[in-house]
């Protein structure tokens, strides 16, 4: 490693070691607390994986690195320390050895999902998108119930590697709604990238799909009228925005009148040419 | 030891009800629960834990001693969970649970009950009691409870919040039944309880059971929009809109997929009251501090725009065990070191003859937002406790006591003793805007150009006109949302006299003073070419003016902005007949989003003797940027810039007649151009 990376990581630990003084003093009791346990019972290897990882929250790289290679002595077979190493490299920014530890963990537990999350995550730090694509799939294949905010982890990777794979994106977030449901902010995602796509027609149903459910349309007509318009079809996007005002005009008063209100209504305005 | 006995005395109980109650004995030992999760108008969710497998069913009636209505479980579980469905809203239940052999584990009693939601949208009494960093297991945290339970006596606790840590140490599985559903039998099983996770609730390799006790709405089950995981989500109570959030495990950045849920759930929303929560706070000088952490500067910096934007009454955290209450809040996203006095919206106490008041009923942005910190129903700690935005700071044990009704909310920091420590009140909705005041013009070429002071608790404004002094006026323009107005429709030669109204959504305030105007025939003035100013970094006006005799002349400058302009730190400097004299402007109103505007002035400067009066105005380092919301989003830019100079001069200090207006035009390299237009009032005019 060069000196000038080593010089950046010695001062993101010292920034780690300063707002730990400050931010985890709590941190400290339950320290304290594994100590003690630790003290009476000294041959096992879990208590010092736990404190290792309390170290790791208290921003003690070396306690914490010094912790799991003890646990390590004590129980060869504790795979999980090599996944609390890497979390240890990881927060402390240092992604090449977060990756060869997580990449040792998975060699051990290869389905594992949170290892796999993890090792994405690094190589996502690390620019490596399309691997990082390829862990966020071992991930979401091995989990039970995968959350939404996983899918939107993998689109960021997509997106990252430039347009040509958004059409990939859409597949994953169909992926996504299926599994985890038409979900409001899946949905939008999609819609955004049918949109950068120039692709009006899916888009407008997505639109549609949206504004079956909505409570406020207004907005997802007028949005409804902005991707008609880029789509050249400005007549039917007038009707659209016609179409939102008389929503917004069904709102109550106190919601018309207020700015975000009188926001989109000069918007309206702007469009219909008024 | 106090928790132990506690505890035992809990299981010893429950299980001599297992043995007796109701006309059938339970084939087992209830371990935990009943508790009541997912509370909607018309379906709970009851939770408990048998020793043995059994297949678990809920008995309920709106009468005591008469549970008619049965819902079972599909098979045999120690782990039980019935949805009790199609109940009517606003109701109260009395509930038994046992199994399906009819037997009953809990008796058919007043204590075990549990009251549906009310319609949704609809301004019912509300309890909500909020406990933080509870679950320390010490006595210390059966006396805050027993000091609440003490202080609502027979009032139903209606929501019941955990800002996180709900369970020490590590929200195990024997942590939470120990911490949690040990300590708090009796509410849990007649409360709804919407958790959300601290940092002792961290999956670790030993695994937290946060996620296993409790049932989130990931689906919108109880109102708001479906956020698809139960780490964040929200729900309606009333006319309450609540919003969990998770500051410990999720992406905290203002684009993350949590920010991005928030946004549509935000903007779907139409309750009057939104009130958010999760654990680490964004302003905290108390056992935890807001300027270093990165989770609680993250919360402030990345989502806590994104709540005032969308109007949030108020913000509820833990983490420092401590108490802390701010002042009515807006738009504090650094550190304390940036902290001014224009991010108080309100300065007061907020008690009693001084409430808090927020113009609109519904959720309004920028209005301002009261940020909690209650960590110490478990635990108190250290800390200074001197946050700028903090009006109080207090180390005590303790729970917050909210009571919300229709557009009132009053809140208490309940201490152990149970006395209370701190209270305020936030009333919505209640408050027409004044009238604008100090309304000025310029005209040019077929048009006049309205400036004025913008006014508070405003949203929009209203422009009226009129052609004769006592005339009726005309309506103009509704809907303005800054404080400034072209009137292009106006004839040259012809006088106009214009007043300027202020509404939010209770009404409109009374007329501005009225102004007199009358465009000038020629053209002295080009109206503002709309030129894109994307960056000033120095800002020139000069204007040249011959005084007719040397006497003294006063003046007065200001220099006024469109909306959503941050002056900040500028220098005015006015060179008069060669001596030059320089302001720090008098930055007053702040810039925030459509309808906040700047108007900085200078002392008046005086100069005597030069018949030739020479302006230089300049304005130093001016970086001109903009917030503004745009569909939920909350973004930051350089934008064009409205400018306006106005120089007013007067033979007599405090008469100021003479009106010179100078509109920005355009940018050449660092300087701005402005084109300056003279209105005479002979009555003062030196040497008239």
């Amino acid at each position: 490693m060069s000196q000038t990376c080593w010089r950046k990581h010695f001062v993101v630990l010292c920034v780690f070691l300063c707002s730990g003084c400050f931010a985890h003093g709590e941190l400290h009791s339950q320290i304290e607390a594994v100590s003690a346990e630790i003290a009476r019972d000294l041959k096992n290897a879990r208590l010092y994986l736990r404190r290792a990882e309390l170290q790791r929250l208290h921003g003690d790289f070396t306690s914490a690195l010094a912790d799991l290679k003890r646990a390590e002595e004590l129980d060869p077979s504790l795979s999980l320390v090599e996944l609390a190493r890497g979390r240890t490299y990881a927060g402390f920014e240092l992604p090449e050895l977060a990756l060869n530890a997580f990449n040792r963990f998975l060699q051990r537990e290869p389905r594992n999902a949170q290892g796999h999350l993890e090792r994405a995550r690094t190589l996502r730090k690390l620019g490596k998108f399309a691997d990082a694509h390829e862990g966020f799939c071992n991930a979401i294949a091995l989990l039970k119930t995968p959350e939404p905010d996983v899918y939107l982890e993998q689109i960021q990777v997509i997106e990252a590697q430039g347009d040509a794979k958004l059409v990939q994106a859409l597949n994953v977030l169909e992926t996504a709604m299926n599994r985890c449901g038409q979900l409001l902010v899946l949905q939008e995602r999609a819609l955004s990238i049918e949109v950068r796509l120039k692709r009006y027609e899916p888009a407008l149903r997505r639109i549609d799909a949206i504004l079956e459910s909505a409570e406020r349309k207004e907005y997802w007509l007028l949005q409804r009228g902005e991707i008609l318009q880029q789509a050249g079809r400005t007549a039917e996007a007038g009707e659209d925005f016609a179409r939102a005002e008389e929503a917004f005009a069904a709102l109550p008063a106190q919601q018309r009148n207020s700015v975000s209100g009188a926001a989109l209504l000069e918007k309206l305005r702007q469009k219909a040419g008024r | 030891m106090m928790m132990r006995l506690s505890a035992l005395l809990t299981l010893f109980l429950l299980g001599l009800l297992a043995c007796s109650s109701g006309t059938n004995t339970a084939q087992c030992a209830v371990t935990r629960g009943p508790y009541l999760q997912l509370g909607t108008p018309t379906f709970v969710e009851v939770r408990w834990r048998t020793d043995v497998p059994v297949t678990g069913r809920v008995f309920y009636g709106t009468e005591r001693g008469n549970l008619n209505l049965i819902k079972e479980e599909q098979s045999p579980t120690t782990e039980h969970s019935i949805y009790v469905t199609g109940l009517t809203p606003g109701t109260t239940y009395y509930y038994s649970i046992g199994d399906s052999s009819g037997a009953r584990a809990t008796p058919d009693d007043s204590t075990f009950t549990f009251r549906t939601a009310p319609p949704a949208g609809a301004a019912a009494p509300t309890r909500v009691w909020v406990i933080g960093d509870a679950g320390t297991g010490t006595s210390a945290q059966t006396r805050v409870r027993d000091a609440y339970l003490n202080f609502t006596g027979t009032r139903r606790t209606d929501v019941w919040l955990m800002l996180g840590d709900n369970a020490y140490h590590s929200g195990s599985d024997a942590d939470f039944q120990r911490n949690l559903f040990d300590v708090y039998p009796m509410l849990l099983r007649n409360t709804v309880s919407w958790p959300t996770r601290g940092n002792h609730e961290v999956t670790d390799f030993d695994g937290s059971d946060y996620y296993a006790a409790f049932s989130l709405p990931s689906k919108g089950e109880a109102g708001g929009t479906a956020s698809g995981t139960e780490k964040y989500y929200s729900f309606n109570h009333g006319n309450i809109h609540f919003v969990c959030l998770d500051s410990q495990g999720s992406d905290r950045s203002s684009t993350g997929p949590m920010a991005s849920w928030l946004k549509l759930d935000l903007r779907a929303n139409l309750l009057p009251w939104t009130i958010a929560y999760w654990h680490h706070p964004p302003y905290s000088k108390g056992t935890h501090d807001s300027d270093w952490e990165l989770e609680l500067m993250e919360m402030r910096t990345q989502i806590v725009p994104i709540l005032e934007e969308y109007g949030v009454d108020l913000v509820l955290c833990g983490h420092s065990h401590n108490y802390e209450r701010s002042f009515l809040l807006d738009g504090h996203y650094g550190d304390t070191t940036t902290f001014v006095p224009q991010h108080l919206k309100d300065s007061g106490s907020g008690r009693d003859s001084t409430p808090y008041r927020k113009s609109s009923l519904s959720p309004v942005s920028r209005e301002g937002a009261v940020y909690v910190v209650a960590g110490t129903s478990g635990q108190t700690g250290y800390g200074e406790m001197n946050h700028p935005a903090m009006f109080i700071g207090l180390n005590e044990l303790g729970s917050l006591v909210l009571d919300i009704h229709g557009d009132r909310l009053e809140a208490a920091f309940l201490g152990a003793d149970g006395r209370k420590k701190d209270y305020f009140t936030l009333i919505k909705g209640t408050l027409a805007p004044p009238a604008p005041v100090h309304l000025n013009t310029a005209t040019y070429n077929g048009g006049v150009n309205l400036v004025w002071t913008p006014a508070a608790n405003t949203n929009t404004y209203n422009v009226y006109r009129a052609t004769a002094g006592t005339g009726s006026f005309e309506l103009l323009s509704s809907g303005v949302l800054s404080n400034m107005f072209t009137d292009a429709s106006a004839i040259n030669g012809v006088s106009y006299y214009y007043v300027v109204t202020a509404l939010n959504s209770n009404g409109e305030s009374a007329h501005s003073p009225q102004i007199r105007v009358t465009p000038p025939n020629d053209a002295e003035v080009v109206p503002p070419n709309g030129e894109q100013a994307m960056h000033i970094s120095a800002l020139l006006a000069r204007l040249d003016f011959k005084k007719e005799t040397s006497d003294s002349l006063f003046m007065r400058g200001e220099v006024s902005t469109g909306s959503a302009i941050t002056l900040q730190n500028q220098t005015l400097a006015f060179d008069i007949g060669g001596a030059r004299e320089t302001f720090v402007l008098d930055r007053r109103g702040s810039g925030r989003s459509a309808g906040g505007a700047c108007v900085a002035r200078v002392a008046r400067a005086r100069s005597t003797g030069s018949p030739l009066l020479r302006f230089n105005v300049r304005l130093k380092s001016v970086d001109l940027r903009s917030r503004w919301s745009e569909e939920g989003a909350v973004n930051s830019m350089h934008q064009n810039v409205p400018l306006s100079l106005l120089v007013t001069l007067s033979r007599n200090e405090h008469q100021h007649a003479t009106v010179i207006t100078g509109k920005y035009l355009k940018r050449s390299g660092n300087t701005a151009r402005f084109l300056f237009v003279q209105k005479k009032n002979p009555a003062y005019w030196p040497g008239s």
